[in-house]
């Protein structure tokens, strides 16, 4: 559905992406996520029709998105950064909105004053007046209402209130569900994309990282909790070294500290593995923790 | 697989239909207060008028159709700049680009939907004036003159007789297109502006600057040149204008309605086509760049001064080489005309404006680090310097000093700063007279001889106040010849009053044949149709003017005038060298005189009046006395 091929884009000199690839599925949500800089915004633009690409290839359904009207038609994006008309009320920009998707057939009213209804916003009310939580709200209910196929959303989560996000979400993974909408999150709010993301790219100083599904990728990389007998200290220690030291053939150790008796380490591999290989060692304690995105994130970046 | 050019785009490739409602929507204030100035200011003037009054409904009408009304000239600046500075937002601001480059829109259509928003903010305020204007069908000239005479070439293609219909749908359709095509053209000049500017101050800025750019680099040119080359060549001034009047739409009509540049300008000769042309090719041409430009620029530009880094450097360059110019000038003029002060200010003014420059390029106070690029950028600026300096006194030095040989010369004919002179008709005439011509070479011969004597003089009587002349006693001494081979040299020199006696310029601008050869009307009736004589005495104008239709009355009464001309010009040629006093200007009994003739140029009959004004018509006067006693009368007692 969305593809990025060998993206490369500079900025006077400072280059924001420099080969990046980048697969969604269609019918998926796929969070994009990278520290400050990485380029996530850049890649967005480059998808929304904003940026034109200074080599590689930017697709939808195979088609370069760049100053494609008809294709912009079935893509909704909300930026970081919002913009209305000036002094345009709600219902002044719904009216351009309804005018400009409608004429492709696109706009749905119901929607709208369905879901306008949800968040309470009065439509009379000048949108540059709304607060800002209270903008993102109008954004997404104008790109929902444009029943857009592809929904790029850069750090939708700002501003929004729990009980928002979640008729937000809600909305989101039902056209997901039920219309095949492919959605791309870029944000930094890590822990509401582990909930809803199909899939996940790690973008790094403007090249992709790790992209995977979220399932495959916590599969990869195992946050375990480890402990040995007090007797067998000097054992244990040997133990931890040859951990830490990579001693063991196909440890990758992302993390590790410890905390009193118990250690804990993050080990990138496949789990039957790293098991058989901690569980050699005879530890008196071992747990297999579960791993959140953010620490996928956090330990990859580290690493 | 779907290709997704759906049928939409497909039916219209070019333009948003919603995009445009909701551009005329957004910006309706624009046309508005363009239609309320019209209502207010142009409808209201006119409808309110007295028609006894001296700015009468006709008259105004006239000066709305001639686009000399000054309503009418602003907007048609203002309302396409303002259009085109609001309807592009997308240039200034990252999340309005944002916005308008996700709209299910094609750079193309939006380009050319907003031409079109911005194109119908000045078209129907426009139209709507237009309409207005073929309302009041009855309103008539109720005094013809010499200002009506740019209409009755360029508007109404004849002269415009009392009592004649002016607005007709013709006449208010030609003013609509015209107001149109110069709206278009600032319209055009903006959207290169802001394709290429990420800020609508800059963008206003370069649009009004752009378009005196031709003038200014020409300026500069010739103020160089003014200060290495003895003698300011008419032809300077003359190309300048001729400049501004194919590249300008508000200047042509400014310089075509205001004959004051001795009618060299009238556009009988020419027509009104190739101004109309030049200007439509040149608002095509600086569409085709915006359009270019706005296809170019990069959505991260957005926001920037200029968005291309080329013309970043070219801007900076020019404003640098226009901050060089003032800085010479105003320096020259502190240290009074000294060429010390002039390179000093050279230099001052050139870094300074190039520190403001890259201010303004880079948005930025701290651009000390451009600083390094001054040197290369001056270096360039010295470069032209030393290319003009080269050109200048090498190549133009020898010409300018040139005095023609006398077998050369055709005619002559010698600028006379008499009071008329504002007032004057195009067509002027050389003197062909030998011994005339032989005395202007001598007396030009000896200023060339003098130059290093009278070059200073020169060059603060260029840059001096005429009421400066008056007090260092200069005056400017114009002469230009008309060679055998039909080639003409024009020069200009400030010279001293002394040198004016000594050297017999003045005795010449006193002798009849150079006096009369300005007056074309006075020396030859042959294409004179009528003469009007408007009389004024204590009691205000007569209503009724003398019309004089017959030959043997045109010829007596030419003659009359042209004593009465010649006597009034000397008057003031003694008056000037403080020979007498001031003559008396008010005397109750004055005489305005229209020449009307008819003059076959290009086979086209051109209608062309003459007007005079005599405080004391002496010999006019003794004529209507002698051919009209009754008139006479009634105008002595009244």
């Amino acid at each position: 559905m969305i593809e990025i091929r060998n993206l490369t884009k500079a900025f006077d000199g400072f280059t924001a992406l420099n080969g990046l690839d980048l697969h969604v599925k269609q019918g998926s949500i796929y969070g994009m996520v990278g520290v400050n800089g990485a380029g996530k915004t850049t890649a967005i633009k480059h998808l929304a029709g904003v940026y034109r690409q200074d080599a590689g290839e930017v697709r939808i359904d195979g088609i370069p998105v760049y100053d494609n009207a008809a294709l912009k038609a079935r893509v909704g994006y909300i930026p970081d950064e919002l913009y209305f008309f000036p002094f345009y009320t709600m219902g002044m920009q719904r009216g351009f909105l309804r005018r400009m998707y409608g004429e492709r057939g696109k706009w749905n009213d119901e929607r709208y004053e369905k879901m306008r209804g949800l968040m309470g916003l009065d439509e009379k009310r000048r949108l540059g007046k709304f607060s800002k939580g209270m903008q993102k709200q109008a954004a997404f209910i104008f790109a929902m209402s444009a029943m857009p196929d592809v929904l790029l959303l850069d750090e939708p989560i700002d501003g929004l209130d729990p009980i928002v996000r979640k008729v937000v979400f809600e909305l989101i993974i039902e056209d997901v569900a039920q219309r095949g909408l492919t959605v791309l999150i870029s944000s930094h709010n890590l822990k509401e994309m582990d909930g809803i993301c199909d899939a996940v790219g790690i973008i790094k100083a403007g090249r992709m990282g790790i992209e995977r599904d979220l399932d495959d990728l916590k599969a990869d990389v195992h946050k375990i909790q480890v402990a040995f007998p007090q007797e067998n200290a000097q054992k244990e220690g040997e133990a931890t070294c040859a951990l830490v030291g990579h001693k063991f053939e196909g440890l990758d150790i992302l993390h590790h500290e410890k905390r009193g008796g118990v250690e804990l380490f993050v080990i990138r591999g496949v789990h039957d593995e790293v098991e058989a290989k901690i569980k050699a060692l005879n530890p008196l304690l071992y747990d297999h923790l579960p791993l959140t995105l953010e620490e996928v994130f956090v330990y990859e970046n580290l690493h | 697989m779907k290709t997704f050019i759906d049928d939409g785009f497909r039916k219209n490739p070019c333009f948003n239909v919603p995009l445009l409602i909701e551009q005329l929507k957004r910006f309706w204030v624009i046309p508005a207060v363009t239609l309320l100035a019209y209502l207010l200011f142009v409808v209201l003037m006119l409808f309110t008028a007295s028609q006894n009054s001296w700015n009468n409904p006709s008259r105004i009408m006239i000066n709305i159709l001639m686009m000399e009304h000054p309503v009418i000239l602003v907007s048609s600046v203002l309302a396409p700049l303002c259009a085109a500075a609001s309807l592009f937002p997308h240039h200034y601001s990252h999340p309005a680009n944002t916005a308008f480059a996700s709209l299910p829109i094609s750079r193309r259509q939006l380009f050319v939907t907003n031409l079109a928003a911005g194109v119908l903010m000045f078209v129907i305020p426009l139209l709507i004036l237009g309409l207005i204007l073929l309302i009041p069908v009855r309103l008539t000239i109720v005094n013809t003159g010499w200002n009506m005479q740019p209409l009755s070439q360029w508007v109404m293609n004849r002269e415009v007789f009392a009592g004649q219909v002016v607005n007709t749908p013709l006449a208010v359709g030609a003013f609509f297109l015209r107001a149109v095509l110069t709206s278009g053209f600032y319209f055009a000049l903006g959207i290169m502006a802001v394709s290429v500017v990420g800020s609508r101050v800059i963008a206003g800025m370069i649009a009004l600057a752009v378009s005196f750019l031709p003038v200014v680099v020409l300026g500069l040119g010739w103020v160089i040149a003014e200060f290495y080359v003895f003698g300011f060549s008419h032809a300077g001034a003359f190309f300048t204008d001729r400049v501004m009047l194919y590249m300008h739409p508000v200047s042509m009509g400014v310089l075509l309605n205001n004959s004051w540049r001795g009618g060299q300008f009238a556009p009988a000769p020419y027509g009104m086509w190739p101004f109309y042309l030049s200007h439509i090719l040149l608002t095509a041409g600086m569409l085709a760049a915006g359009y270019f430009c706005y296809m170019r620029r990069k959505a991260e530009r957005t926001g920037e001064t200029v968005v291309f880094t080329p013309l970043k450097n070219i801007m900076v360059f020019i404003l640098s080489l226009a901050g060089m110019g003032i800085g010479g000038v105003f320096f020259m003029a502190m240290f009074n005309g000294s060429r010390a002060g002039y390179y000093f200010g050279f230099v001052m003014g050139f870094a300074l404006a190039y520190i403001i420059a890259q201010m303004i390029a880079e948005k930025s106070l701290h651009i000390w680090y451009k600083i390094k690029k001054l040197p290369l950028f001056g270096g360039i600026a010295l470069g032209m310097y030393i290319m003009v300096h080269v050109i200048t006194s090498g190549v133009m030095y020898g010409y300018t000093t040139h005095v023609p040989d006398m077998n050369n010369v055709a005619g002559v004919y010698i600028g006379i700063p008499i009071r008329s002179y504002s007032n004057e008709g195009r067509d002027f005439t050389f003197v062909t007279d030998r011994a005339v011509i032989g005395r202007t070479l001598a007396i030009h011969g000896q200023i060339v001889e003098e130059r290093r004597m009278l070059r200073p003089l020169n060059t603060i009587g260029m840059w001096s106040s005429t009421s400066r002349w008056n007090t260092m006693s200069i005056e400017r001494f114009t002469v230009t010849y008309r060679l055998n081979d039909g080639k003409m040299i024009s020069r200009m020199y400030s010279l001293p009053r002394d040198f004016m006696q000594r050297s017999g310029a003045e005795a010449l601008l006193r002798e009849e044949a150079v006096i009369l050869s300005y007056y074309p009307a006075l020396l030859d009736t042959a294409f004179t149709s009528r003469i009007e004589i408007f009389l004024r005495g204590p009691a205000g104008q007569e209503q009724h003017p003398v019309v004089v239709y017959s030959r043997a009355q045109i010829e007596s009464l030419t003659e009359a005038l042209r004593r009465d001309t010649v006597r009034d010009a000397v008057n003031e040629r003694q008056w000037r060298a403080g020979e007498i006093p001031w003559p008396n200007r008010d005397n109750p009994f004055s005489a305005s005189v229209n020449i009307h003739r008819i003059i076959n140029e290009d086979g086209r009959p051109l209608q062309w009046n003459r007007h005079f004004w005599f405080s004391e018509p002496v010999y006019t006067t003794e004529w209507l006395r002698r051919e009209f006693p009754e008139i006479y009368a009634l105008w002595r007692e009244s």
